[in-house]
């Protein structure tokens, strides 16, 4: 597999707290990478870096071969970096298709909405995936955790996403939820979409990743293939009980 | 281009014909205003004249026009507290203009809606840009720009407006259809296309729903936050030339206490204080219930202590039925 984003020495502080410190890796074509650490490791920032949210303190992020700088989320999205920020970010007084064109609505020749077409993309994007969302016209209020889930994944790859990355996607659901979920990263990765996940579940991680990067302290401890580690290899890295490689 | 092939048949397309969100929100103030309106018809002989209900609409006119800005401001999550003083401003100067200095009536009225935008202009830059809560920005414009209006006439009234000032209040069209009314219904069209059929709108409720997930797609949230303060400023300029050309005289103290009754066909009409949330029309459906209930309180010969008494619990049903709606539709 290629290399698709490789991240060199970034660092990121924020005052006097390191949150990232000379963190190293590449990222290849169309994996599933888990991102691990306990609370503070630096995952959510790591995340928000190549998200475009925070620009690092120091260091270079570099996509196919060439050096970005990535100011704003909207720079990340032109590479087709997209988020889905464990918020979701969603608008919860508009209904699913505003939520899934806001920021890039289309528009007749004279600047009008063009609410039908956009209504027929919502419809076919979110026929595709596992979870049943009611209807494009279905306000997000009334929706359940999981098919927010699916609303915000859905605008996040319905526009050439290359990259997603995924802040704790299920952290708020309930067990059926959480399957479905992790049925659509599954269904993501065969249609060729690179991942970055954050997730707390261990099993979880070792079931749906490639490979798992484990963070302490702000430092990259190890990068592991999932189908060589365990639970606990990654419990003892996650820790400091066992040193990681790196 | 999407990654995952489109076409594949949906069985959600042509689906969704019901509207989940129910009844649309301002739905109380319409059947309340035809309720009223059918006792009054039936119950009192002068409430259903074309003379009682052309000058309940013209009544109607300034509050609605007023309210409409504030609505946009309400839609961002905001509040306006300051139309009414932007509007005794904007019309104070429009008189001052007129008759102190002599200006032709077109100049006078571009004036007044100048100074009503700039003065939106101001507060709603502190808001979106300062970072400061628009309940103070607004409540100390609220003092300030009445307390700068009735300074600059030291409290005596211009008298004698120019011909086209007035033709705005009271200028007849098409029998006895006046002007405000005319003006009330292309104000609500311009703002309906613009709230419902273009990105602007769009971008103003999403960033009323949830500023950050607006910020996080690329909105420009401070020029839109700007821009609603700017219209409702405007928009409370236009509202107090309605009213000077009416009375055919301005002074600092025109449309006190204005604000609140702007507000409650704001609330009234269905429009969420919590941001994101209502259709436009509803401000003017509940300025026009207001003004029927105080018309027909009127005719009655209820005081306007019992009036005041009437709208305020009016108001406090309003927001009530609002959120038991609501309740019902999250789960």
């Amino acid at each position: 597999m290629s290399e698709l984003l490789r991240l060199d020495a970034i660092s990121k502080s924020f005052g006097g707290l390191h949150a990232l410190s000379d963190v190293t890796f590449n990222l290849r074509e169309g994996e599933v990478l888990a991102l691990v650490g306990d609370n503070g490791a630096g995952k959510s920032t790591l995340m928000k870096i190549v998200a475009g949210v925070h620009a690092p303190t120091s260091g270079r992020l570099y996509f196919e071969g060439d050096q970005v700088v990535l100011n704003r989320p909207a720079e990340a999205r032109v590479l087709g970096i997209e988020t889905v920020f464990q918020d979701l970010a969603l608008v919860e007084t508009q209904d699913t298709t505003t939520n899934m064109f806001l920021g890039r609505e289309e528009t007749t020749r004279f600047g009008f909405l063009d609410k039908k077409t956009m209504r027929e993309h919502a419809g076919e994007i979110l026929a595709r995936v596992s979870i049943n969302v009611p209807s494009p016209r279905a306000l997000v209020r009334r929706l359940s955790g999981g098919q927010r889930q699916a609303v915000a994944i859905g605008r996040a790859t319905a526009f050439g996403a290359r990259v997603l990355l995924m802040d704790e996607p299920t952290a708020a659901l309930g067990v059926q939820e959480t399957d479905k979920v992790l049925e659509m990263v599954r269904d993501l990765r065969r249609a060729g979409i690179t991942i970055v996940i954050v997730s707390h579940s261990l099993d979880q991680v070792l079931d749906i990743s490639d490979r798992v990067a484990v963070l302490r302290r702000g430092r990259l401890v190890d990068i592991v293939a999932a189908e060589e580690s365990s639970g606990s290899e990654l419990v003892g890295l996650i820790t400091g009980a066992t040193d990681g490689k790196r | 281009m999407p990654l995952i092939p489109l076409g594949a048949e949906s069985a959600l397309r042509g689906g969704g014909r019901l509207h989940l969100g129910g009844l649309p929100p301002y739905t109380g103030a319409v059947v309340g205003t035809l309720l009223l309106g059918a006792y009054a018809s039936i119950t009192n002989e002068f409430f259903l004249t074309s003379r009682n209900l052309l000058t309940v609409l013209a009544q109607v006119s300034i509050v609605a026009i007023m309210a409409a800005g504030a609505a946009l401001v309400i839609i961002t999550k905001g509040i306006d507290l300051a139309v009414a003083a932007i509007g005794a401003l904007a019309g104070t100067l429009a008189g001052i203009a007129t008759v102190e200095w002599g200006w032709n009536g077109w100049f006078a009225i571009a004036f007044a809606l100048a100074v009503g935008s700039l003065a939106g202009l101001s507060q709603g830059m502190l808001i979106a840009y300062g970072g400061l809560p628009a309940f103070i920005v607004t409540l100390g414009g609220l003092s300030a720009w009445r307390g700068l209006a009735n300074h600059l006439t030291g409290g005596i009234a211009n008298t004698g407006m120019a011909r086209e000032i007035e033709f705005i209040g009271r200028g007849k069209l098409v029998g006895d259809l006046e002007f405000p009314i005319v003006l009330t219904a292309a104000v609500y069209a311009g703002l309906w296309v613009l709230l419902n059929r273009r990105i602007f709108g769009s971008h103003l409720y999403a960033l009323g729903g949830n500023e950050s997930a607006a910020k996080n797609v690329g909105v420009p949230v401070q020029r839109l936050k700007t821009t609603a303060y700017v219209l409702a400023g405007a928009l409370a300029g236009l509202g107090a030339l309605i009213q000077i050309g009416r009375l055919d005289s301005a002074n600092g103290s025109i449309m006190v206490g204005l604000e609140l009754e702007v507000i409650a066909a704001v609330v009234i009409g269905g429009i969420s204080l919590f941001g994101g949330e209502g259709s436009i029309l509803g401000a003017f459906y509940g300025a026009l219930f207001i003004r029927v209930i105080r018309n027909w309180m009127n005719l009655e010969g209820y005081s306007s202590f019992i009036q005041s008494i009437v709208v305020g619990v009016v108001i406090v049903s309003a927001v009530l039925i609002d959120q038991l709606r609501k309740r019902a539709t999250q789960q």
